[in-house]
């Protein structure tokens, strides 16, 4: 049984709103560029960058910036910028699919706790107090220890301990939904449990959780990269922006650059998730709209 | 009152032991034989068997887990497979170097970031505004190893003001507690701002203004003392952060303390130093949001709880 709902004229859906909405939003707008571009140059990296990453020339190290490598070349003579365009592919990779694992589990243990409550609430928000009781960067230092470091347990380190998060607004957004007609309305009509909570109180549930993604992306990245930095997350010989730095490190004092240029990527790209997350937060929350 | 705080203490109770739960069973996971890291490369079978067993390593799991609590809550954590100095010398002798950069980097995260918000707030739109903006997003998007290692590029390597690594004067402690207290800073800034500016717009406030208080008694005796509870709550969740960001911070500037013992033991495999010192942090962190929790209930009267 269909029901014709008047189309509403283009411009002015809510879609259509939030996209103006995020547009106006000048730093949120530079902040999409800056990740358009690097997602861009990642996925390009074989056909941008100038040398091998792991091409190295002993006879060459740690020399400073010149026409052949415009960013010097590090301990072992590799090029650094090719290491950067590399390192990338690996840093976002790792970021975006712990932060993807997180928003999964996190929004689906979210959406069964506010929609079922009872026992199944209490037990998985109790599980979420529990993680969100560990200090956040040490929990994911104590999951490395327990796996061994290596780029799909730092996935599942940063993964695991930015559960908790996703699941508080997925809960709280859900118990505001469940009241709602339509959900009303899918119930009578005898849709399953299942049925409703994937089809009716998610998709009605993803704005806060979209913008939570996006500043999760910010911290999440932080976090990789200090874990490299340590030793304990992406190992060499593997380009990784904060492992770079962790080997730049020893050479402070001679090539400097061989950590402030990879500190300084991952400070803009940070800071350009912060500034799209901010941007969709004031596009997709009526409540922080300015 | 009493009764929140009792409240608030009997559920913390289970939290520490869910914590518990999850250091003790992610540190069981960890592989390889625990026995043959404590006897060392050149131990025969029997040695092995030996340690196993004084470690109750041969016991169930849920035996081991027991008689870990157990060992905790005396603050008999056995010794240390890498130094064979009890663990708890080990912890001793490293709470303080981290004490202190976690205290000092609040310290300045709350004094510095007051003062940025509220003068932005009071300053809507100036260019105080602007920077203390700019400074917060810069702030929070920073890598806090990259903070420090250019810290100490420009203050040790280059002008030889500070020094770079070490712990115990005043001097090496001011690297470490800017770097750890950065980030921090510009969140508490951030939200002193937002709080401020919410309160500024109140109409008691004009009343304050209309009596001829001066704007200083407006600022900070009407408005800030409203916009104190936000500004509480933000700080208390700076201090997860905190003591989190002391292992990257002391990792930087080879400070000797709990967070560079973690990040050593895990390379070591040193088991029992990362679960007991992981533990240490995690209670610490549990007990000062208990001690947030029931500031509230001070500061703010119109929180009663029954």
């Amino acid at each position: 049984m269909a029901v014709a709902v008047p189309a509403l004229p283009a411009g002015q859906t809510p879609a259509a709103r939030a996209v103006r909405q995020f547009g106006r939003h000048r730093a949120a707008v530079a902040g999409l560029a800056v990740l358009v571009l690097a997602v861009a140059v990642s996925a390009a990296a074989p056909l941008l960058a100038p040398y091998s990453p792991n091409a190295f020339d002993m006879s060459h190290t740690t020399a400073a910036p010149s026409r052949a490598h415009p960013l010097g070349t590090d301990e072992l003579g590799r090029d650094v910028l090719s290491r950067l365009i590399w390192g990338g592919r690996n840093t976002l990779l790792v970021t975006g699919a712990a932060v993807a694992i997180a928003f999964v589990s996190g929004s689906a243990l979210g959406v069964v706790a506010g929609y079922r409550g009872g026992a199944a609430d209490t037990a998985i928000m109790r599980i979420m107090d529990v993680l969100l009781a560990l200090p956040g960067f040490l929990l994911a230092v104590a999951i490395i220890a327990a796996l061994g470091p290596s780029m799909g347990n730092v996935i599942i380190a940063i993964g695991v301990n930015s559960i908790p998060p996703f699941a508080r607004i997925a809960r709280g957004s859900t118990l505001l939904v469940r009241e709602e007609v339509y959900v009303q309305a899918a119930r009578t009509l005898g849709a399953s449990e299942r049925l409703i909570m994937a089809r009716h109180v998610f998709p009605n549930i993803l704005s806060p959780l979209v913008v939570e993604a996006t500043l999760r992306l910010a911290t999440a990245i932080l976090t990789v990269s200090g874990l490299s930095f340590l030793g304990l997350g992406v190992q060499p010989p593997t380009p990784e922006w904060g492992a770079m730095m962790s080997i730049g490190r020893d050479y402070i004092t001679s090539s400097p650059q061989l950590v402030v240029v990879p500190g300084l990527v991952i400070l803009v790209v940070t800071l350009a998730f912060n500034m799209v997350g901010d941007g969709l937060r004031d596009a997709l929350d009526p409540r922080h709209r300015a | 009152m009493l009764r929140h705080i009792a409240g608030r203490v009997l559920w913390a109770l289970p939290v520490v032991l869910g914590v518990s739960l999850i250091v003790f069973g992610i540190l069981k996971m960890i592989p390889g034989d625990a026995a043959v890291v404590v006897a060392g490369t050149d131990a025969t079978a029997a040695d092995v068997q030996a340690i196993r067993h004084e470690l109750g390593l041969d016991r169930p799991v849920y035996v081991q887990y027991a008689l870990w609590l157990g060992r905790l809550a005396r603050f008999d954590l056995g010794r240390s497979a890498v130094t064979r100095r009890p663990v708890s010398y080990e912890i001793a002798t490293r709470v303080r170097p981290t004490a202190e950069l976690a205290g000092s980097a609040l310290g300045l995260a709350v004094a510095a970031g007051v003062v940025m918000g509220v003068t932005a707030a009071t300053h809507q739109r100036s260019a105080w505004d602007a920077i203390a903006s700019v400074g917060a997003a810069l702030g929070v998007s920073m890598p806090i190893f990259w903070l420090g290692l250019m810290l100490m590029m420009t203050f040790s390597v280059d002008l030889r003001w500070l020094p770079s690594t070490g712990a115990g004067t005043t001097a090496q402690l001011i690297l470490p507690a800017l770097t750890l207290g950065a980030a921090s800073t510009a969140i508490i800034a951030r939200q002193v701002r937002s709080a401020m500016l919410e309160v500024l717009q109140q109409d008691y406030l004009r009343t304050a203004e209309a009596k001829g208080a001066t704007r200083w008694a407006v600022v900070m005796r009407h408005a800030f003392r409203n916009a104190v509870i936000p500004i509480v709550t933000v700080v208390g969740l700076q201090l997860g952060y905190l003591l989190s960001g002391t292992v990257l911070t002391e990792t930087v500037f080879a400070r000797p303390g709990l967070g560079r013992l973690i990040v050593d033991s895990i390379r070591s495999r040193d088991v029992v130093v990362v679960q007991s010192a992981v533990m240490v942090l995690s209670i610490t962190f549990i007990v000062v949001n208990l001690a947030v929790d029931v500031l509230y209930a001070y500061l703010d009267p119109r929180i009663r709880f029954d």
